[in-house]
């Protein structure tokens, strides 16, 4: 095919959206409802993991030390547990300063920290592990050091959380799969749906002589066009509905972190964007194809 | 290394290349004979391959069977001469739209084999089947217009799809559109003309492009009489011009009106060849 010939293809899809009003349209409210649901979902599976990460990484491991060691075996100690594969920080904690910041801890009642005659505390350290994973490992070797009391890392507790998040990733992860294949699915009937009600109009083209591109090529100009549409309407209602309520949800649920718009923008824009068309293309292709067999 | 070894070398080598371009060049020039066949009557084509007289359409032992098993076709040899006008005539399921499908490569004979132009169509390239159907018009019964193009954009495909500059095509279109007489309904969808006037766009679309061959199946099946006698008497002028004509019909009126090769089809045979009148 001439290169030429794209003056006579290029216009196709536009015209043929005008001519078609309610097939578009039926076309691109599918792909914006279909695209929609995954970025809105995106969007929970990206709370949510920037929730777990905050909870896994807030815990700390922490190494009480026996009382009567001198400066040097103190040392060695705290450079053998810095020198552990894992370990980002390690915190030299004093039995003041543990004091103090329980004292902090019962607040109100800090009485009770008042009424202790001796400081009951013994030196520690607090050690933060630069991946949730490796603090299991970490708490194991540190507990086998010489001049270690005991070893402290929420035991139990611990395992149950992470255990719990990895399957809430799982199961998000899930979710988002079976999301994206249902757009796939929805979108690519759609399309074969408004192919099928042409079907009469690409006989003909096969009638008069038109080579294949010059059938199909339209067509998957105009699944590219309405799936683009739809995209971008998905896209913008999906981050303006975030936006407004994130104000909202930041003020009424302290507890918890939200990721911020600017850093979702992106990833949201090209994906919903880039798959859309992707789809588009592919569907429409797919779909002329079993009406255009020479 | 000596010279009588990288000479020869070397030669080869651009032995080897010249031969990869000379067969590509040679079938760029068999795809360029073809192409210009668009232009050119095939009628004149065969009287410069020595002056004898080829058949356009040539038809040995074609079967073709319906998808429930019956037989469509049994057995048909039949040769068409350039410049003909022929009626294929019979009752409804004799044949004749499935004998016009063989001929524009729609479907494919069971056995036998279908030559235009001296080339059998039965394997075809899908390039050179899009070349087969650039060189035949097809006209239906029920018209088959695209629906969502005006009556300019759907004569104006025909020569889009064929890659004819703009300007061309903004000057044949309504050409043609004004010979047929609907050159005021070029900016008219479908659906707004009357029955006749959309068998002239049909018309107008299968003979946009001057192919030399026309086939139409039952082209008046749903025009009223005077209407069909109309649209008969463009195609006996678009037949004067040199363009072979195959038209299903089962109107007598229209096959007794023209003197005319009529071929009658019964349940798939060949029943009878002859000129004038309705025979049976």
């Amino acid at each position: 095919m001439k290169m030429s010939s794209m003056r006579y293809i290029l216009p196709e899809p536009f015209i043929s959206m005008k001519r078609n009003p309610l097939m578009s349209l039926a076309a691109i409210i599918t792909v914006v409802i279909t695209l929609s649901l995954c970025g809105i979902f995106y969007l929970l599976i990206m709370n949510i993991d920037a929730n777990a990460t905050m909870m896994e990484s807030a815990v700390e491991i922490k190494v009480f030390i026996e009382d009567d060691i001198d400066q040097a075996a103190m040392d060695e100690l705290s450079a053998a547990v810095k020198d552990l594969p894992g370990v980002l920080e390690v915190r030299y904690v004093s039995r003041e300063d543990g004091l103090a910041s329980m004292a902090g801890k019962f607040g109100d009642s800090s009485e009770i920290v008042k009424a202790v005659d001796e400081n009951p505390l013994p030196n520690s350290y607090t050690v933060k592990a630069d991946d949730p994973d490796k603090v299991i490992p970490i708490a194991k070797a540190v507990e086998k050091m010489d001049h270690v009391q005991v070893v402290r890392y929420g035991q139990g507790a611990v395992e149950n959380l992470f255990s719990m998040l990895a399957w809430i990733r799982t199961i998000g992860l899930g979710i988002m799969v079976l999301l994206s294949l249902s757009a796939v699915i929805l979108i690519a009937l759609n399309i074969r749906l408004t192919v099928f009600a042409r079907r009469a109009e690409l006989q003909v083209m096969k009638y008069v002589g038109a080579s294949n591109t010059f059938i199909v090529l339209p067509f998957i100009l105009e699944g590219i066009l309405l799936s683009f549409i739809g995209a971008a309407i998905a896209v913008g209602l999906v981050l303006w509905s975030y936006n407004s309520i994130l104000a909202y949800m930041m003020e009424s649920l302290l507890f918890l972190s939200f990721v911020d718009v600017g850093t979702v923008m992106l990833p949201v824009t090209v994906g919903m964007l880039g798959g859309g068309i992707v789809l588009g293309a592919i569907g429409s292709a797919i779909a002329v194809r079993r009406f255009v067999r020479v | 290394m000596s010279l009588n070894i990288v000479i020869p070398a070397i030669y080869g080598i651009f032995y080897g290349f010249f031969q990869k371009f000379h067969s590509l060049f040679s079938k760029f020039e068999k795809d360029l004979c073809f192409k210009r066949r668009k232009k050119i009557k095939l009628s004149i084509i065969y009287q410069l391959k020595g002056g004898v007289a080829h058949p356009v359409i040539h038809l040995a032992n074609v079967s073709k069977s319906y998808e429930n098993g019956k037989m469509a076709l049994r057995d048909i040899n039949l040769n068409i001469e350039a410049g003909e006008f022929i009626f294929l005539t019979g009752q409804s399921g004799a044949g004749k739209s499935t004998l016009i499908k063989l001929l524009f490569r729609e479907v494919l004979p069971d056995s036998g084999q279908i030559f235009i132009a001296n080339r059998s169509i039965i394997r075809l390239s899908r390039k050179d089947t899009v070349l087969l159907r650039r060189n035949t018009g097809v006209v239906f019964q029920d018209f088959r217009l695209m629906e969502n193009k005006t009556v300019f954009e759907n004569v104006a495909f025909a020569l889009k799809a064929l890659e004819y500059p703009w300007p061309e095509v903004q000057r044949r279109v309504p050409e043609l559109l004004e010979v047929l007489g609907i050159d005021d309904r070029a900016q008219a969808f479908p659906r707004q003309l009357s029955g006749g006037e959309q068998q002239r766009v049909a018309l107008a679309r299968a003979i946009i492009n001057n192919p030399p061959i026309l086939l139409a199946d039952e082209p008046t099946g749903n025009l009223d009489p005077d209407t069909s006698d109309e649209l008969m008497d463009i195609f006996r002028q678009i037949n004067e011009q040199g363009t072979t004509i195959v038209m299903a019909t089962h109107d007598k009126r229209i096959v007794n009106n023209l003197n005319n090769r009529v071929l009658a089809l019964r349940k798939g045979e060949l029943i009878g060849d002859h000129v004038g009148g309705w025979l049976l």
